[in-house]
C-alpha cells in the first residue's frame, strides 16, 4: 500500500528532506519512504520505484511525500514526516545555543570584513546576481550553485576579469586554496603542485592520485566545466594560468577538463609553452598527443597524476607511464582470473568528470556507450532510469540534482538502482565511483554494499561489480575502510577510476 | 562572586555549592550607550527577521501606532507582537536621545492594560523602565564591542529564545536601533 501527500509552495533544504526520509523509512511496516520537490526526474524516481502517481497535481515548487508499506502504519508516517519537518529531532540533540549565522551577504561582511573570498549556494537562477554582487564588493567567489545561464556566467566572468578577482565555477564542488581544501574535497597533503580544473570530481581525483604518490598541492582552481567552451573563452582557465605560472610557490601547473574548444586550448598551450614551469595538461579523451618542450600532454586524471608527481619529484616521467601500461597488464590478468562476463556494462556514477573518463575508456574498450551525458549526442538515453546496451550513467547531472541531493551525498538512488540493473538478464558489469572526503556521504561504501548484496540476491555471481574510491585514508570516511566494505560485499575494488573502468571493460572483452 | 553557580536541568541544588557570602547580583539596567559602527550591515539584517514566515510581522512599522496594534499578536505566553515591542523599547532606551524618549512617550501614552498577557506586559513595562533580561544585555555589551564571537554567540542565544520569542525581539531591537541612530546621525554636527 502506498500513500502520496503534496505540500504545495513548500521548500526544505534537501538535507532535511533526507534525513527526515531516513527517519521514516526505519518506522516499523515501512518499505519505502521518499520526501522530494516536484521536479519532472523526482517524479520520474517515484514512479520508478513503483509509486502510483496518477491524479496527482504537482509543480517543482511542491513538496511529494511519498510512503509505501503496511496499510495501518501509512497515515501515522505521514503525519510523522510532517512533524518531523516541522520540528526537526536532530535539531534539540545537545540543546546547545548554536552562534547566529548572518543571513546576508551585508551581515557576513560586517562579521568578516577581512574575507576575500565567497562561496555562493543559492538557487541557481540568483546565484548570478549574488556573485555580481560580491565581485562588486571585491570578493572572489566560488559558486557552487549550478543552473546558472550562461549568458549570466559570461558577465560574471567579464567582470571577474575586469576586477582581478577569479569566479571558480558555477557548478564548482571543489577548490584548493593554499591547501585548505572547500566544497567536496579530500585531506591530502600541501605541496608544490597547483591544478586548474572544471570544477569537482577530476580535481578531486587527480588531488587524491598525487597524494597516493607523497605529492601535495597548493591551489586547485575550478572554473566550471562550461569555461573552456568557445562562448566563454576560457577566461577562467587563463586568468588560473597565468596567476599559478607566477606564483614562485607553484613548481608544476596541471591543466585537467574534458578536451575545450580548439581556440581555448590553444591559447592556453601557448600561455603555458612561454611559462618558466613545468605543466600537465590532462584533458580527458582529448585529441592532443605527444609532449612537447615542458609540456605534457595526458588524457586520462590518473596518467596526468602520475606524470605530475613524477615532475614534481624530479622523476623520470617515461618511467611513471611505463608504470601504468605494466598496471593495465595487470588489470588484463585480473580481468581473465575473475572470468570474462557477458553482456552489457552498466555505469552509475556521481562525479561528471570521472563518468566522462569512463565513458572514454570504455568505448574504446567495447564500443558506443549511451548515457545521459554522452560523448556523442546520437548516444543520449532517452529516459536517464532506462538503461539501453552499454550504459554509464551521471547521477550528478542536473535532472538528478534539483530538489534531491547530490548523489556524493545520498548515495540511495543508486544502490536502488543496482538492484533494478541486476534485474535485466542482460547485464554482465556494474561499474561505479564512491567519492568520499568532507562534504561527501558519511559512510557511503556501507549503503552501496548493501545494495550489490540485495543485487547478487537477483542476479547471483551472473553480475560482477567494479568500483574505485576517490579517497584518502586521512578522509573522514577513510577510504581503506570504505575499499574493505565494499571487497566484503563481493566488489572488484580499483586504485582509480581509470583502472575500474578499464577492469570493467576488460571483464566483458575477455 | 558577581553570578550565581551555573545550573543544569537535572542537577540537585543541595549538592550545589552557594556563595558563603559577597553580594550575589544581576543588574537589569539598560546603560545607556550605541552599537559599534562595523555591526549596522548585521542590525539591518535583523530587521527582516520580522517577515519570516512563522513571524508574519512588519518589518517597518511606520508609527508608533501601528506599532500599539502589535500588542498581543501571534499565540504563546509572549505572543510575537509583543516581543517585537519588547525588543524595540530596549533598543530605544539603550540608544537614548530627545526623539527616542519622545517616541516612547507616545507609546507609553497609546498603550492599554490588559490588551496581551500579563508576562508580556511585565516584561515591556520593565523594558520601558529601562531594565531587561541577561540575554539582552549580552548582547547590547557585545555590539558595544568589537568582537565576532561575542556578538554571533549573544545573537544566537537571543535567537533561539522560545520558539518565535527571540526572532521576534531581535527585530523589533534592531528597527528601534535603526531609528535611534538614524536619528543620532541627524543631530551629529
Amino acid at each position: 500500500m502506498q500513500r502520496l501527500e503534496v505540500m504545495p509552495r513548500t521548500y526544505y533544504d534537501s538535507i532535511t528532506l533526507m534525513r527526515v526520509a531516513k527517519e521514516i523509512t526505519s518506522m516499523e511496516g515501512i518499505e519505502n519512504a521518499s520526501l522530494s520537490m516536484g521536479t519532472e526526474a523526482n517524479l520520474r524516481i517515484l514512479a520508478a520505484a513503483g509509486f502510483d502517481l496518477s491524479g496527482i497535481n504537482v509543480t517543482p515548487n511542491d513538496l511529494v511525500i511519498a510512503v509505501s508499506g503496511e496499510d495501518a502504519v501509512l497515515d501515522e508516517a505521514l503525519s510523522k514526516a510532517k512533524e518531523y519537518l516541522a520540528n526537526p529531532p536532530w535539531k534539540k540533540e545537545g540543546g546547545k545555543s548554536e552562534s547566529y549565522k548572518p543571513r546576508s551577504l551585508d551581515g557576513a561582511i560586517s562579521v568578516l570584513p577581512e574575507a576575500n573570498i565567497a562561496m555562493i549556494s543559492v538557487a541557481g537562477r540568483y546565484a548570478g546576481d549574488v556573485a555580481l554582487d560580491c565581485l562588486h564588493r571585491g570578493l572572489n567567489v566560488m559558486l557552487y550553485s549550478d543552473n546558472v545561464p550562461l549568458e549570466k556566467e559570461i558577465e560574471i566572468k567579464k567582470l571577474a576579469r575586469e576586477k582581478g578577482l577569479f569566479v571558480m565555477g558555477p557548478d564548482c564542488g571543489t577548490a584548493i586554496v593554499r591547501g585548505v581544501a572547500m566544497g567536496m574535497a579530500n585531506i591530502c597533503p600541501t605541496g608544490p603542485v597547483s591544478i586548474v580544473a572544471a570544477a569537482g570530481t577530476g580535481l578531486q581525483e587527480v588531488h587524491v592520485q598525487l597524494a597516493k604518490r607523497g605529492v601535495g598541492t597548493l591551489h586547485g582552481i575550478g572554473t566550471g566545466g562550461r569555461d573552456v567552451r568557445a562562448e566563454v573563452g576560457g577566461i577562467m582557465v587563463e586568468m588560473a594560468t597565468e596567476r599559478l605560472l607566477e606564483d614562485d610557490e607553484v613548481e608544476v601547473l596541471v591543466v585537467i577538463g574534458k578536451p575545450p574548444a580548439p581556440e581555448v586550448e590553444k591559447k592556453i598551450l601557448e600561455r603555458i609553452s612561454r611559462g618558466d614551469k613545468p605543466a600537465v595538461l590532462g584533458f580527458i579523451g582529448g585529441e592532443s598527443r605527444g609532449d612537447r618542450d615542458g609540456v605534457y600532454i595526458c588524457t586520462e586524471l590518473e596518467e596526468t597524476a602520475a606524470v605530475a608527481a613524477a615532475l614534481a619529484k624530479g622523476e623520470d616521467v617515461a618511467e611513471a607511464r611505463k608504470e601504468l601500461d605494466s598496471a593495465e597488464e595487470s588489470l588484463r590478468e585480473l580481468a581473465g582470473k575473475h572470468g570474462p562476463r557477458k553482456g552489457w556494462l552498466r555505469g552509475l556514477y556521481s562525479g561528471g568528470t570521472l563518468c566522462y573518463e569512463a565513458q572514454v575508456i570504455a568505448k574504446e574498450l567495447l564500443g558506443p556507450i549511451h548515457s545521459n551525458t554522452p560523448l556523442k549526442k546520437d548516444l543520449k538515453l532517452e529516459d536517464s532510469l532506462t538503461s539501453v546496451e552499454h550504459t554509464i550513467v551521471d547521477f550528478g547531472e542536473d535532472e538528478f540534482t534539483q530538489g534531491r541531493l547530490h548523489p556524493m551525498i545520498d548515495v540511495s538512488l543508486r544502490a536502488g538502482r543496482f538492484v533494478e540493473e541486476a534485474k535485466d538478464p542482460g547485464v554482465g558489469v556494474i561499474l561505479f565511483d564512491v567519492v568520499i572526503g568532507y562534504g561527501c556521504n558519511p559512510d557511503p561504501a556501507r549503503e552501496l554494499a548493501e545494495g550489490v548484496l540485495e543485487a547478487k540476491a537477483v542476479a547471483g555471481d551472473r553480475i560482477a561489480f567494479v568500483a574505485s574510491i576517490c579517497g584518502t585514508e586521512a578522509d573522514p570516511q577513510n577510504a581503506a575502510r570504505q575499499r574493505s566494505i565494499l571487497e566484503d560485499a563481493g566488489v572488484l575494488v580499483c586504485e582509480s577510476n581509470a583502472r575500474a573502468a578499464r577492469l570493467a571493460s576488460y571483464l566483458l572483452k575477455g | 562572586m558577581t553570578e550565581l553557580p551555573c545550573v543544569s536541568e537535572g542537577d540537585e541544588l543541595f549538592s550545589i555549592p552557594l556563595p558563603e557570602a559577597g553580594t550575589i547580583v544581576f543588574d537589569p539596567v539598560i546603560k545607556p550607550g550605541m552599537p559599534a559602527s562595523r555591526w549596522r550591515p548585521l542590525l539591518r539584517e535583523w530587521i527582516f527577521l520580522a517577515c519570516d514566515p512563522e513571524l508574519s510581522l512588519p518589518a517597518k512599522p511606520e508609527s508608533v501606532e501601528k506599532i500599539i496594534t502589535l500588542l498581543g499578536l501571534g499565540p504563546g505566553h509572549t505572543p510575537a507582537g509583543d516581543d517585537w515591542i519588547a525588543g524595540w523599547v530596549v533598543a530605544l532606551r539603550w540608544c537614548r536621545s530627545v526623539r527616542t524618549d519622545a517616541l516612547l512617550d507616545e507609546f507609553s501614552a497609546f498603550r492599554r492594560e490588559g490588551v496581551t498577557t500579563w508576562l508580556s506586559e511585565s516584561i515591556i513595562s520593565d523594558a520601558l523602565e529601562g531594565r531587561t533580561w541577561a540575554r539582552p544585555l549580552k548582547l547590547i555589551e557585545a555590539l558595544q564591542g568589537d568582537f565576532m564571537r561575542e556578538v554571533l554567540d549573544a545573537a544566537g542565544a537571543l535567537s533561539q529564545w522560545g520558539h518565535t520569542s527571540g526572532r521576534a525581539w531581535l527585530a523589533g531591537f534592531a528597527s528601534g536601533l535603526e531609528i535611534a541612530l538614524n536619528h543620532k546621525k541627524e543631530i551629529s554636527p
